[in-house]
């Protein structure tokens, strides 16, 4: 009860912030460029056939890419800096509450707006396909056959590969007063860890920063659930150490 | 440990670094039903103490008990029934008034008629859809004075809550502390650098400077203090046999004239007619009286 009462907290402190517009505009922002490009470049004959599906797997599979880390990024380094910009900490650790709920609930909020990003964003796809279904009537896209579990697995394969940055941003969200630094050190680490997979290096298998493109490229499929559990290991391990060091943790003058 | 003692620390010492010692043992005692003036120049540790008081810094040395229990083992319990304001606002800019009491309402189990009546009481009930960022920085402190009685709280820590109010809203505070104290028996803490500030509202004051405790009591008791430091300026035709006639009250010479303190007027009267009946032309008997401040600034300034 009393986590669920801090977390009404933190989610009466997201309204009209940064976070919750960033996630609306980046859980927006894959679904309008598949728009733009459908409706300027058409659809090619290869991809006429399963489009609805491939609008809904292969170009989330895009998004788990680029947008989905880079807002995870912003996100979980923003959204503890409300307390900091606004010099509430004090307020926050005056009140009767323990500090194991106060961060479990700050934690719980980053994993609500993803999930809010999650279902924005397959929701926005789903419109972009009706308004292809109509401006292209031949394709038939709301007749094709659409694969559920696949569209389900895709988005929680991309969870969980997530899941180890999402941790780590949200601890150096919370350590750091300048958000710079810990944006600054993630957006690095994400396209270090992009290029690592894409040439191929051993090391990115324990490289938090890498496991989101995993899900980018079929030949690592086997590997799918390995890296999964390596990401919540790390997760575990980032949250453990995240916790230990918020709770010992004063606020200086 | 009294059964009135809302606060009582022993030993309380604080570092923010190896070397430098914030605090050196500070015993505080705070009565149930008072008003407690915490002062003490900038920089004297009287935020540190508030801060160990309310768990925002880890306790390294000394012991703090609050409502009779140990604030460590029973720091939530505790912070229930406490209301807190330290230093600068502490509010959601992008929140309106309401939303940012929403935000700590439920934490303190107060109820959604709580919210209305502390804005009333600080006269915020009017603000609406204005978010925090557009207020003015005394409306920005009644909000969090507000926010301080969210709790409805046995105990009130103000830290130099005046601070950025004009001359009619600290009038105001003064009559709300007041307010609080007398009709719903708040004990209040409130800690200024300026005595004048809070003089007129405290029952005990503790003065506190370069983190050590320099005096604590009721306020009777520090006129008392400044009364035993009241001085009594003499100028006679030979201030060298003065000197040795007013032996027993200690005279000092000071350039060309002499001080001794005194205690009342009667006592004034005595000296100038002991001065008199040994022969002496008595030029200047003038009893200075030290202002409460002046005392304070010494108080702060002889260490």
């Amino acid at each position: 009860m009393s986590l669920l009462t801090s977390l009404r907290s933190e989610i009466i402190k997201t309204r009209r912030t940064g976070p919750l517009y960033l996630t609306l505009a980046a859980a927006a922002f894959a679904p309008f460029m598949s728009m733009l490009d459908l409706l300027l470049d058409g659809v090619g004959d290869e991809h006429k056939k399963d489009i609805f599906n491939e609008m809904l797997i292969k170009k989330f599979q895009m998004t788990g890419l680029v947008a989905l880390p880079i807002f995870l990024i912003l996100v979980c380094t923003l959204l503890p800096q409300i307390e900091y910009k606004n010099n509430t900490w004090k307020q926050v650790l005056t009140s009767p509450q323990t500090k194991g709920n106060v961060f479990a609930a700050k934690f719980i909020n980053i994993q609500l707006l993803i999930g809010v990003f999650l279902i924005t964003n397959v929701l926005l796809m789903f419109v972009s396909a009706v308004i292809l279904h109509f401006m292209e009537p031949s394709l038939q896209v709301l007749n094709q056959p659409l694969n559920g579990y696949s569209i389900i697995i895709a988005r929680v394969n991309t969870y969980v590969a997530l899941l180890a940055i999402c941790c780590i941003q949200f601890w150096l969200g919370l350590k750091f007063k300048n958000f710079i630094i810990p944006i600054a050190v993630g957006i690095a680490c994400w396209f270090a860890g992009t290029i690592l997979v894409m040439q191929n290096v051993d090391f990115a298998a324990y490289f938090p920063y890498s496991f989101h493109a995993y899900g980018r490229f079929p030949k690592y499929d086997p590997q799918a659930n390995v890296v999964g559990w390596t990401s919540v290991g790390f997760a575990a391990l980032f949250l453990l150490i995240g916790f230990l060091d918020f709770r010992r943790r004063g606020i200086s003058k | 440990m009294t059964t009135t003692s809302i606060i009582k620390t022993s030993g309380l010492s604080y570092h923010y670094s190896k070397n430098v010692q914030t605090l050196f043992d500070i015993y505080l005692t705070i009565q149930k039903g008072t008003i407690y003036g915490f002062l003490g120049p900038n920089g004297s540790g009287k935020t540190t103490t508030l801060s160990l008081l309310l768990g925002l810094l880890n306790n390294q040395k000394g012991d703090i008990e609050i409502f009779g229990q140990h604030l460590q083992a029973n720091r939530i319990a505790i912070l229930k029934k406490i209301g807190s304001l330290i230093e600068t606002p502490s509010l959601y800019s992008h929140l309106t008034a309401k939303e940012n009491l929403e935000v700590f309402r439920t934490v303190y189990g107060a109820s959604k008629e709580r919210v209305e009546e502390v804005l009333h009481i600080v006269g915020l009930e009017d603000t609406g859809k204005k978010t925090v960022k557009k207020f003015s920085l005394g409306m920005k402190q009644r909000l969090s004075i507000a926010l301080a009685l969210l709790p409805n709280p046995e105990l009130l820590v103000l830290d130099e809550p005046s601070n950025g109010l004009d001359p009619a809203g600290i009038i105001e505070l003064r009559e709300l502390i007041k307010k609080l104290n007398k009709d719903h028996g708040m004990t209040i803490l409130i800690s200024s650098h300026i005595l004048s500030e809070v003089e007129k509202m405290v029952s005990h004051v503790g003065i506190i400077y370069k983190g050590k405790m320099l005096f604590q009591g009721t306020l009777q008791e520090l006129h008392s203090f400044q009364q035993n430091k009241a001085k009594l300026l003499v100028d006679t035709s030979d201030n060298a046999a003065a000197i040795e006639i007013l032996k027993d009250y200690s005279p000092q010479r000071s350039e060309e004239i002499l001080t001794l303190p005194f205690k009342n007027l009667e006592q004034v009267s005595e000296i100038g007619k002991t001065i008199m009946n040994n022969g002496l032309n008595l030029y200047l008997l003038q009893p200075k009286k030290q202002e409460l401040e002046q005392l304070f600034i010494e108080l702060t300034s002889d260490h």
